[in-house]
């Protein structure tokens, strides 16, 4: 599953939308260099499409390396459908933890997002004391072992006054602020590249903080929404350490069910439960794309003052 | 008689222990285009950003017109900028930017559209209401931060370096355009600039800022005939500054001696003894030798319409850099030549 987040966030997690900059070409490589170059990346491409080739293919035969014959009965055992007395349901019995799971990874997305880049945003561009040890803290949780944290969640919320263990709602906590520094990296990065005369200029010309944060900082900022969208539901999708103490029978997820699978000797069924969680994120990581867009700054993308390049009418 | 739009009483801003604005006091009239100048790091924007209200100041007080404004946030004061990155926001239409600050006011869309192509016509702009910053020139990026701070009326609008990101051909013709607005809408301006002729050219009054103080306060015209330290004479205009002595006053004359000659010029009021003397580079005649100062030809440039030589001054340490107008006989490097003070392009300093 760790392969399925990296080909998931490989371009996104890291994509950052520079406000200046020279636009030029890249200057091309020395014959050499790009040899050396190819030689390592190719490979590597080679071993990439070798595994994710086995994971497509490996779910639609009987047992892939002895026994080539295709056969949709994995597929089938996992994700069937049945029309009954009350319509259709869904029979397979890789559904609960299916929509369990994409349901409280869509839950913690915009959360997670919302959260992380309002904190971005604080440690950036506010000042107020205690600033450092803010983020520090906000940025440990990225640190500590996951399973520690499944740990220390089962010991602070499994007794009242706050009971939450054995509920969704754990869950997506958990989620959300597991992967927070993610965006709040992402914000980070993107924020630093927004000139702070920008937020300035807003001020002088009489828009508060929360206006200039709306209209003028967050439409700059869709690449750093998107990156954090986009990690936090993938992360959360693929999560295996920190949830493995907060699932129940009601909220059981993708990444444990595959384990359980797997763990029974039933690999078919955990391959092409693989499979589908892989097309379904891609699906996902498109619509989000689609959904909050690009930043639109013309069709020259540096916004650059380049001075004499046409002429200023009188 | 109306209180000044902007005054600066004893201000300080410090950083940790860096003073960025060392208790200055000043007063700006309405309707006056009004510069600081000053070399990087003398304060001139921490004195910008104070009066927008994007500094706290850490001592003193700042009034706005008839307010106190000493503690008010950038929003609430009623003072607009525009800034050296001219910081136009690279997801709105022109018009959008413009409309910016009035929508932040609560200006009704319709009427804000209205009031901000006016402006937009008004600084050339008409009809490029919907291309976004990045499809304009530096020059009309220029003018639509410029619209964008005029439309809100502000009782001040400041201008933070504005001409340094444009080329040389249109900076003197984006300067011209500054002043006329200016003086057509009577608008209080304070600029910023560390370009002294920049300031020389647009201003109603110059405030020299050197090391967090204010140097001299004055005209362009007092300023560069009568700078008051070495420091405005060195900044402004590329005067010579040598070492004199004033033998005495006579009336309203001093008679100073510098090596073997002596010059006559009003003393303003600096003590007979060691002084300074400035003196521009055009108010230095180079001739045929005869008697007073001499020197020898160190270095000589051709720049078209004037030479520009290095002086070196037989007895003083310090060569002496003169601008002559005549191209057509210039003086070769080695040649040596007699050098006569002009006392009209000279001052004195005190020491």
């Amino acid at each position: 599953m760790r392969r399925v987040e990296r080909v998931a966030d490989r371009r996104r997690s890291y994509a950052t939308v520079t406000g200046k900059g020279d636009g030029g070409l890249p200057g091309a490589l020395p014959a050499a260099l790009r040899a050396v170059c190819l030689g390592a990346i190719l490979p590597r491409l080679a071993l990439t499409v070798a595994v994710y080739g086995m994971i497509l293919a490996g779910g639609f035969v009987v047992s892939i390396g002895r026994d080539n014959t295709p056969t949709l009965d994995y597929l089938w055992t996992a994700f069937s459908f049945e029309k009954g007395v009350g319509g259709w349901f869904l029979s397979g019995s890789a559904w609960p933890s299916f929509i369990t799971t994409i349901e409280l990874s869509l839950i913690a997305m915009p959360f997670t997002a919302a959260l992380g880049l309002l904190t971005a945003w604080l440690l950036d561009r506010q000042s107020f004391p205690g600033r450092r040890s803010f983020e520090f803290l906000v940025m440990m949780s990225f640190a500590i072992p996951g399973t520690v944290i499944g740990v220390a969640y089962i010991l602070a919320f499994n007794v009242p006054p706050v009971s939450l263990t054995g509920a969704g709602t754990i869950i997506v906590i958990s989620f959300v602020f597991r992967n927070l520094p993610v965006g709040i990296r992402a914000g980070l990065a993107n924020l630093s590249q927004i000139d702070r005369s920008l937020d300035e200029a807003s001020l002088t010309l009489g828009a508060r903080s929360p206006g200039t944060l709306l209209r003028v900082i967050l439409p700059l900022m869709r690449p750093a929404v998107v990156t954090a969208m986009v990690y936090s539901f993938v992360a959360a999708v693929t999560a295996v350490s920190a949830v493995i103490f907060l699932t129940t029978g009601a909220y059981n997820l993708a990444t444990l069910y595959i384990v359980g699978r797997v763990d029974v000797g039933d690999l078919g069924v955990a391959i092409v439960y693989s499979a589908v969680l892989i097309v379904f994120m891609l699906l996902v990581l498109l619509a989000i794309q689609a959904l909050v867009g690009e930043r639109r700054l013309g069709r020259r993308t540096a916004a650059r003052p380049t001075p004499g390049l046409v002429s200023v009418p009188g | 008689m109306s209180a000044p739009a902007v005054e600066f009483r004893a201000v300080s801003k410090r950083y940790g222990p860096v003073v960025a604005v060392d208790s200055i006091d000043f007063a700006i009239a309405r309707a006056n285009l009004v510069t600081l100048l000053g070399p990087s790091g003398c304060g001139k924007t921490t004195t910008l950003r104070l009066i927008a209200g994007l500094e706290q100041p850490s001592a003193g007080r700042i009034l706005i017109g008839d307010s106190d404004v000493t503690t008010l946030s950038a929003a609430e004061c009623d003072v607009s900028m525009v800034f050296q990155s001219y910081a136009l926001f690279p997801h709105m239409t022109v018009l959008e930017n413009v409309c910016y600050g009035l929508r932040a006011g609560g200006t009704a869309r319709a009427r804000a559209r209205e009031l901000a192509a006016a402006k937009l016509a008004l600084v050339g702009l008409a009809g490029y209401e919907q291309r976004l910053p990045s499809e304009l020139s530096g020059g009309q990026q220029q003018r639509v931060a410029v619209a964008r701070a005029i439309v809100l009326e502000p009782q001040v609008l400041l201008f933070d370096e504005p001409l340094s990101n444009l080329d040389a051909k249109l900076r003197r013709r984006v300067r011209d355009e500054i002043r006329a607005l200016q003086q057509d809408l009577s608008l209080t301006v304070v600029y910023v600039t560390h370009d002294q002729e920049e300031a020389l050219a647009v201003s109603d009054r110059i405030i020299v800022m050197n090391t967090a103080r204010i140097a001299q306060d004055g005209t362009p015209r007092s300023l560069y005939e009568r700078p008051n330290s070495h420091f405005v004479a060195d900044f402004i205009g590329d005067a010579n500054l040598l070492a004199v002595v004033i033998e005495r006053h006579d009336g309203e004359q001093a008679v100073v001696r510098i090596g073997p000659a002596v010059i006559t010029l009003p003393h303003h009021g600096v003590p007979p003894g060691p002084a300074e003397l400035a003196i521009r580079p055009a108010a230095v005649r180079l001739g045929p030798v005869v008697g007073g100062l001499t020197g020898r030809i160190a270095t000589a440039a051709y720049l078209g319409d004037h030479m520009e030589y290095q002086v070196a001054v037989d007895g003083l340490v310090k060569e002496l850099f003169v601008i002559d107008a005549n191209v057509a006989v210039p003086l070769d490097t080695g040649a040596r030549v007699g050098i006569v003070l002009e006392a009209a392009g000279a001052a004195l300093v005190p020491p």
